[in-house]
């Protein structure tokens, strides 16, 4: 028999309730969610982890995430697609995401379903052969 | 299924703006210098009310946000008649039971 594994998905907002809901909503469709709630948890799961997608928030205390995301690409430190999840207006989305040449956006008003069917679009839901 | 999750979720939601609320309220007294923290209460309430689908408040939030971003001081008036809106609709969503 062939184990799949789940598609991670790592999600870095510094909201403990949208890293929660967004668990349970990506939980609950198939993934494997990863949260991180400032650099040190980032640093930690990127270290440990090779997540198929990361989500970024834009406006953080400590960096904005675009510029967090622009160093990981560059640095080659995470080879997942990087996509910016924010209530930022979407052309500034879609700006932020070109300049750190990452995958794209994702805007946080289309709501925790609709946040999951792009996910899934991006990467499937099936498990992949482990 | 999501909207069990957003159930769940509810009672924190409110809690926790009712909460940002008050202080940014109270942080409009002291003017320019507390604008950035006003400004990231509202920004942390429209992020979270997107992702509960609570589309009304969470569109509130961001008008009352840009306010508190205007460059060249904060609009005090316009953002205490946001916060009070805010705070109105969040008590239509679910009335605060007062003893």
């Amino acid at each position: 028999m062939i184990a799949l594994r789940r598609k991670q998905v790592l999600i870095v907002d510094d909201s403990a309730l949208v890293l929660d809901m967004m668990r349970a909503a990506l939980d609950a469709a198939g993934f494997d969610v990863l949260v991180a709630n400032d650099l040190a948890q980032l640093d930690e799961h990127r270290r440990h982890h090779r997540p198929d997608l990361v989500l970024m928030d834009v406006q953080m205390p400590e960096a904005f995430g675009d510029d967090i995301a622009m160093v990981l690409r560059a640095a080659r430190e995470v080879e997942a697609p990087i996509y910016l999840l924010s209530t930022l207006d979407e052309r500034e989305l879609e700006r932020r995401a070109a300049d750190a040449e990452i995958d794209g956006f994702i805007p946080k008003q289309i709501g925790a379903e609709a946040i999951v069917a792009r996910v899934q679009a991006i990467i499937g839901s099936a498990g992949a052969p482990g | 299924m999501i909207d069990d999750i957003r159930e769940k979720f509810l009672p924190r939601f409110l809690a926790s703006a009712r909460e940002r609320l008050a202080r940014a309220a109270r942080l409009v007294a002291e003017g320019d210098t507390a604008a950035p923290s006003i400004a990231s209460d509202l920004h942390t309430i429209a992020g979270e009310a997107s992702i509960m689908g609570l589309h009304e408040i969470a569109a509130m939030a961001r008008d009352a946000e840009r306010a508190a971003r205007v460059v060249g001081g904060i609009d005090d008036a316009h953002i205490l008649v946001a916060v009070d809106r805010l705070a109105r609709q969040l008590d239509e969503l679910a009335p605060v039971r007062r003893s």
